[in-house]
């Protein structure tokens, strides 16, 4: 049963109840106001997580159609495939991996530090550091990140001992298990890591902080949230003065549904966000809502990634413990004489055998690729996540033609690699080979991207308005009540995995619109 | 790839699993007869050679000395299941069976794939890669032999943990043939 009513105007209205939206609705629910909570997705819960990586993947991912273009590898090796996004109430924090970084003070000015960069469409946040580090701090404390509040690191598992021999013979310094949103002791009502190696299925011991059963529920226990699930924002409505006004969405039923607010706020991760504002266009906002700028969509970032896997003679078991469970970190920094601009982080990350198949080299078969697989138990593995440039052309479209089960285009996603990501790529490469080459690997693998788990920069930040789509609290510049509150707002990658960012700029948001909503600006 | 020459005391190791896996064997003719007698009244459904024909195949795509036929079996009965379930999949499937000896005729001159030496099937198959039948193929065995428990057991992987409290108490950290990392880079678990 609905709390709020079809025609009842007074609410702030959430669409996706991921990091972004799940974060922000329990701030503004814990403020005492009321919030709409639309999700896509079905409510599970912790028991009906599987540790199986296809039955899991069946079971959260999105899976309604999506096409790309570009030449990137994912294109060719995944076209209806170009994310690893989930739709279920939590959003993907059910299956991302907890890693948890902030962003480092440089990387909010790119442009300025970088300089111009051919092809790239570089800008500096509209924000420092500085402006973060509370709310950084309050992200990271209901979170419950590790070596941060007096919470230990985790302790390392093989794959890590792997990385941190072969990091430390390098001349590595910046090499430990890493902030993780995975309690390494009771806490906040949750139990320690079991090490059970399934990060990416869902966690089973509720370890892993995750908004399905840390941010939802309680805002739900506050009486002010109103959460529907199976429900699909399909538009945006707004009024004559141009302000939006209301969603239609179908439920679970295939009924459709006029929901009025006085504040919406998107949140469905970087392809859907955009997607729903490009189909919200009417006569008034013909390229679609918050538009102006022309960047709704573009600036697409995926991060420059890729894996490396290594044989070894002894057995390593990769996969007993937590997925990412380890980090080096002397690479993030921006050091141009390596041949590009930005930084990148090595984080260990472990497949199970379903999907190494899979993602080890997509398409490949004979002797190479068998050989591999069967000494699976002696294979360790690290993920190369680094900064790539955001260029206009790469982002999100609708579809000419195809359309989804609802009859809405289906989004093309698009992307070139950069110069930059290419040869920053092939340093990683080359530094994570050597890593492994120093404990005596046998074989090693280069492994090309997967589908992306990060999506950022579709609805960027910015301080004009001709440069992005939205302020530096996330709120458009076209349309007041009308809040971007994903990692669309990224204004640039960063090398950090965007997480934590997104939750730290959720609270802020939430902040920001309490106070707007006293002093009745909104 | 960047590769160096495996190890002797892997193959070894491997060496240990054939003989673990040769019992199955025995059983794995029976399998497949009962995979034939199943589909063989279908009408257009594989013949008994056709299915001789894609386990061929699909052991010289798929090698593993340490899998036996019943394994491999399990992708024959899916290809066979999506053929008599879906015609446009059977059309793939029997197209591909049928081109290829032809394949094997226009660039070998010689045998049929039954006939060819594993370096000639190599060879044919490396022709048929961007066919839509090896397409088919590729992701069917992607998604079934690799996606079993058997196979699983055998290449070591240990599949659910939740089931058995996980790995906290039985070996996350177990590997000893590397210097132990110090407790600031790895502290110890305080349970
Ligand atoms: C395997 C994996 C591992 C990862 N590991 C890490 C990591 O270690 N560290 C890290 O920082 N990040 C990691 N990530 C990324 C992380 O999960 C995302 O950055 C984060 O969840 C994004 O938050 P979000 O709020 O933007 O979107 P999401 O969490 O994806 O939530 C969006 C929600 O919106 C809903 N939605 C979308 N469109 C609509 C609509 N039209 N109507 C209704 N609902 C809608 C969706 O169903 C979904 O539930 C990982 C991701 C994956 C897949
Ligand atoms: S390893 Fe830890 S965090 Fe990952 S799924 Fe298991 S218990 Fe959860």
């Amino acid at each position: 049963m609905n709390k709020i009513n079809f025609d009842d105007d007074s609410a702030v209205l959430i669409i996706g109840s991921g990091a972004g939206g799940g974060t922000l609705a329990n701030e503004l629910c814990q403020k005492g106001i009321k919030v709409i909570l639309l999700e896509a997705g079905k409510h599970y819960s912790i028991q009906d997580f599987h540790n199986n990586e296809w039955e899991a993947f069946s079971q959260l991912a999105w899976l309604d159609k999506r096409t790309t273009s570009g030449d990137w590898r994912v294109a060719q090796d995944f076209p209806n495939l170009p994310a690893w996004i989930c739709k279920t109430v939590g959003g993907t924090t059910t299956h991302w991996a907890g890693a948890s970084l902030r962003i480092q003070d440089y990387e909010f000015k790119a442009k300025t530090v970088y300089g111009e960069i051919e092809n790239a469409n570089l800008l500096d946040w509209p924000l420092a550091l500085e402006d973060l580090a509370d709310y950084y701090d309050k992200a990271e404390d209901k979170m419950g990140v590790t070596r941060t509040h007096g919470i230990p690191g985790l302790p390392g598992n093989n794959n890590f001992k792997v990385m941190h021999a072969g990091a430390t013979k390098l001349g590595y310094k910046k090499v430990n298990t890493g902030h993780m949103a995975i309690n390494s002791r009771p806490r906040d009502g949750r139990a320690s890591c079991m090490q059970l190696g399934f990060c990416f299925q869902g966690c089973k011991s509720g370890a892993k902080w995750s908004t399905l059963y840390t941010e939802i529920p309680a805002a739900e226990a506050t009486g002010n949230l109103d959460l529907r699930t199976e429900t699909h924002v399909l538009r945006i409505e707004h009024n004559e003065s141009g302000k939006v006004s209301a969603v239609e969405y179908v439920d679970k039923d295939g009924k459709h549904h006029l929901q009025k607010a006085k504040i919406i706020c998107v949140a469905g991760n970087s392809i859907e966000t955009p997607r729903l504002l490009l189909n919200s266009q009417t006569s008034q906002y013909p390229d679609g809502l918050a538009n102006s700028s022309g960047q709704v969509g573009r600036n697409y970032m995926r991060h420059t990634t890729g894996s490396i896997f290594a044989m070894f003679d002894k057995p390593v078991n990769m996969h007993r413990g937590t997925t990412m469970a380890g980090i080096i970190q002397d690479e993030s920094g921006h050091d141009p004489k390596r041949g590009f601009a930005g930084g990148y982080e090595l984080e260990t990350l472990a497949l199970g055998l379903p999907f190494m198949a899979a993602f080890l080299n997509p398409g490949a078969w004979g002797k190479d690729f068998t050989h591999a697989l069967e000494n699976y138990k002696h294979l360790a593995g690290m993920w190369i996540v680094g900064e790539d440039m955001p260029q206009e052309k790469n982002g999100v479209t609708l579809h000419a033609d195809e359309k989804d089960q609802y009859g809405m285009p289906v989004p093309n996603v698009h992307y070139d690699d950069h110069a930059n990501d290419i040869a920053m790529r092939n340093h990683a490469y080359k530094q994570g080979m050597a890593v492994y080459d120093a404990v005596n690997a046998t074989n090693i693998y280069e492994v090309p991207p997967y589908p992306s788990t990060h999506n950022l920069g579709t609805c960027r930040m910015s301080k004009r308005s001709s440069d992005g789509v939205c302020n530096k609290w996330g709120q458009t510049h076209d349309i007041d009540n009308l809040f971007i509150s994903d990692g669309s707002q990224f204004t640039t990658g960063a090398a950090e995995n965007p997480t934590l960012t997104i939750v730290t700029l959720a609270i802020r948001q939430a902040d920001y619109i309490a106070d707007q909503l006293n002093s009745r600006e909104l | 790839m960047y590769k160096k020459p495996i190890s002797r005391r892997l193959f070894l190791k491997f060496g240990g699993f054939s003989t673990l896996t040769s019992k199955y064997l025995l059983t794995s003719s029976a399998g497949l007869l009962h995979a034939l007698t199943v589909y063989a009244n279908e009408p257009d459904s594989l013949d008994e050679n056709d299915i001789k024909l894609l386990f061929s195949i699909l052991k010289q795509m798929y090698p593993h000395n340490i899998l036996n036929d019943l394994h491999y079996q399990k992708v024959v009965e899916k290809i066979i299941e999506s053929s008599s379930s879906d015609e446009a999949v059977n059309k793939i499937i029997k197209n591909g069976i049928s081109k290829l000896n032809d394949t094997v005729d226009k660039t070998m001159v010689k045998n049929t794939w039954i006939e060819s030496s594993s370096a000639e099937q190599l060879e044919t198959l490396k022709k048929i890669s961007k066919t839509e039948f090896f397409s088919k193929l590729k992701s069917t065995t992607i998604n079934t032999l690799y996606n079993d428990d058997e196979v699983w057991e055998l290449f070591g992987y240990e599949g659910d943990a939740f089931s058995k409290g996980g790995y906290l108490y039985r070996g996350f950290n177990d590997l000893d043939w590397l210097p132990e990392p110090p407790a600031e880079a790895s502290p110890k678990f305080k349970g």
